[in-house]
């Protein structure tokens, strides 16, 4: 099953977080999801009081898949954001 | 090398106070993104995919020790223990929280660095040969020049709204080693028929999108006229440039759009009715020379006159009793200037690591290097490699086993596994597709030092998106990473060049899914190797025969 989440970035630290039913998490797995376009719609505008409480930054929709109870984004460049660069980090 | 004086110092002490304020009012919500980007982008900050990142500017390539160790504390302290060298010849950080941005940025003020035109439309932080100052063909120092464009161009009201970004190179040697062709102005320094030393103009170079060499609409221009005519380009730019569509904005499109005979009509006309107010606000020849002062090589008359020959001879004996260190010599070592010295490029190319990133264990190590045998100073390069400028031929093999041990003697610069490579999706918001593991794949395929050394030289370039901050377009081969269809797929262009016979690649044909991107350069170096003639480099070869035979070689089965 696909569906959508909204992501963004925390305003202070910058890292990747996404909207969950009580607030804002780094873990996909927490991040609540819309099924259609018209409730993806409504979960954007309300990550959006967010952005005025100062907490993320850039909101926006991501569209994820659903298998075996787990959220996977569907495109590469979310996959990255959400796990993390694809090569070692030369100080790690 | 340069250093502060009283204005320098203060100004960037006062921009780190001025942006320490904005970040406070950004966190305590009386700025909006949308009010802050622009001022955070102004100093460096950039919001990248995982994370903010900080741009540093290293002008024209050039850093002190001190600096360098700065840099490694900033890396251990507020990001995660590395940091990546750009082909802009900066630094990245890619993991700094903005809270700590404004401790960072008054950390590097205190070594005489900032953030200020690392973003932004502004002339960018001017970069330079990173062999500046100690290039056996150098005419002459091209850095004082460029400062004297760093103090101009910092903060000029006229030119910090400019219709897009603006990259200035400079070199004064012969053999382009800054790609000024490739640049939005470059210049390069020669003697006129009487041998006096000054500059050709070449304007409208660039890559992205719509790569273009730059035309020539100056052949010699005298040092001091450098920043009146600089200020007639801008301004014909600043007017004429356009607005209204980000893709053609930079100045390469206006001079093709109008043709460099116009562009360059303009400009003299712009430079003939300026003069008489610009050329006054000038530095006068006092303070040319205060400028240059700072870049005097620190090695004494006395010592370069003093040489008789004993620190060379050490090194061939060294080179001769120690294969290993001979083949890294053979890649890493530039004539010099003063006899009885070398210039050494350290290479943060290993094989399977990620170009341009160093550890802060490596900058202590190499700034460490710098104190004993370069007179404390680093260079960095275009290519994402740092350069030790000031060593003593007798020193090179003591040198080269101080970076053997902090893992920087890679021997390849200059050969294939010398991979330019932007930070790709991995890092970038723009990117289309992954850029390391590309890197990384081919550094491994590629083979040793002697099989890169059998293939002599070679530029690879890899680009993860078309704004081509990997110089795809320059590369003997270039490599160009899209999206298609969800997947990332590879592009490969052939017989590009980044020196003084600049030219940007031929697509060859249809892109390569990843994991076959790794065969087809290989199919394109086989193809070099067996047609090439005795002496001949892969971008002579591919200039004899053109793109057929490789095409073939890809594409026939």
């Amino acid at each position: 099953m696909n569906g959508w989440i909204v992501s963004a970035n925390d305003l202070v630290v910058g890292t990747v977080v996404y909207y969950a039913a009580d607030g804002w998490s780094g873990d996909i797995g927490d991040a609540a999801v819309a099924a259609d376009r018209i409730a993806a719609k409504k979960l954007l505008a309300a990550s959006e009081s967010a952005v005025r409480d100062n907490r993320v930054v850039e909101p926006y929709l991501v569209e994820v898949e659903l298998c075996r109870g787990k959220l996977s984004p569907l495109r590469l460049r979310e996959q990255l954001r959400h796990r993390g660069p694809s090569v070692a980090q030369a100080g790690g | 090398m340069y250093r502060y004086d009283e204005f320098d110092a203060q100004v960037v002490r006062e921009r780190v106070a001025q942006f320490r304020g904005q970040v406070a009012r950004r966190l305590a919500g009386e700025l909006s993104e949308e009010e802050f980007k622009p001022l955070r982008l102004m100093n460096g900050v950039y919001l990248q995919l995982h994370a903010y990142m900080l741009r540093v500017a290293v002008p024209y390539g050039t850093l002190s020790s001190r600096q360098l160790r700065k840099l490694a504390h900033i890396a251990a302290t507020y990001d995660k223990n590395y940091g990546h060298f750009t082909t802009r010849q900066n630094i990245q950080f890619n993991w700094p929280q903005l809270r700590d941005i404004p401790d960072i940025l008054g950390e590097l003020s205190e070594v005489e660095m900032h953030a200020i035109q690392t973003s932004g439309n502004c002339i960018r932080n001017v970069t330079a040969d990173p062999f500046a100052g100690a290039a056996a063909d150098e005419i002459e120092d091209p850095r004082p020049i460029c400062e004297l464009i760093r103090q101009w161009s910092t903060f000029h009201p006229e030119f910090t709204f400019l219709p897009r970004k603006f990259k200035i190179a400079v070199t004064g040697a012969p053999k382009d080693r800054a790609a000024i062709k490739v640049h939005d102005i470059g210049l390069r320094m020669h003697r006129n028929a009487a041998g006096a030393p000054g500059f050709e103009v070449v304007v409208g170079g660039g890559q992205g999108r719509t790569p273009m060499i730059g035309k020539t609409i100056r052949r010699w221009l005298a040092r001091n006229e450098i920043l009146a005519y600089l200020e007639a380009i801008m301004r014909v730019y600043n007017l004429h440039g356009r607005r209204d569509n980000k893709y053609k904005a930079r100045v390469k499109i206006l001079v093709h759009e109008i043709g460099a005979e116009q562009f360059a009509a303009q400009v003299e006309r712009e430079y003939e009715n300026s003069a008489g107010q610009t050329r006054k606000a000038l530095p006068d020849a006092d303070e040319i020379r205060r400028i240059a002062r700072h870049f005097a090589p620190p090695i004494g008359e006395a010592e370069a006159k003093a040489d008789d020959g004993e620190g060379a001879k050490k090194l061939r004996a060294a080179r001769a009793a120690d294969g290993g260190f001979d083949l890294w010599c053979r890649a890493s070592l530039a004539a010099h200037k003063i006899p009885g010295h070398a210039i050494v490029t350290v290479s943060l190319k290993p094989a399977g690591g990620i170009p341009g990133d160093a550890t802060a264990e490596q900058m202590r190590s190499v700034a460490g290097l710098a104190e004993r045998f370069s007179h404390g100073e680093v260079r960095v390069s275009h290519e994402q490699n740092l350069v030790l400028p000031w060593v003593r031929a007798a020193e090179v093999h003591e040198l080269w086993r101080g970076l053997r041990d902090s893992g920087l003697a890679a021997a390849n610069a200059g050969l294939a596994g010398d991979i330019i490579c932007c930070p790709g999706l991995d890092y970038c918001t723009l990117a289309t597709a992954r850029s390391i593991p590309v890197a990384q794949q081919l550094g491994v395929r590629l083979g040793g030092t002697k099989r890169q050394r059998d293939i002599g030289g070679l530029s690879i370039n890899i680009s993860g998106c078309i704004n081509a901050c990997g110089h795809h377009h320059v590369g003997n081969i270039g490599i160009l990473g899209l999206e298609k269809k969800g997947r990332e797929f590879y592009q490969i262009t052939l017989g590009g060049s980044a020196d003084e016979n600049a030219a940007i690649g031929d697509i060859i044909g249809p892109g390569f899914a990843a994991e076959e991107v790794g065969d087809a350069v290989d199919m394109v170096v086989g193809t070099y190797l067996k047609i090439r003639r005795a002496g001949e480099t892969f971008i002579d070869a591919y200039r004899r025969v053109g793109a057929e035979p490789f095409k073939e070689a890809l594409y026939a089965a």
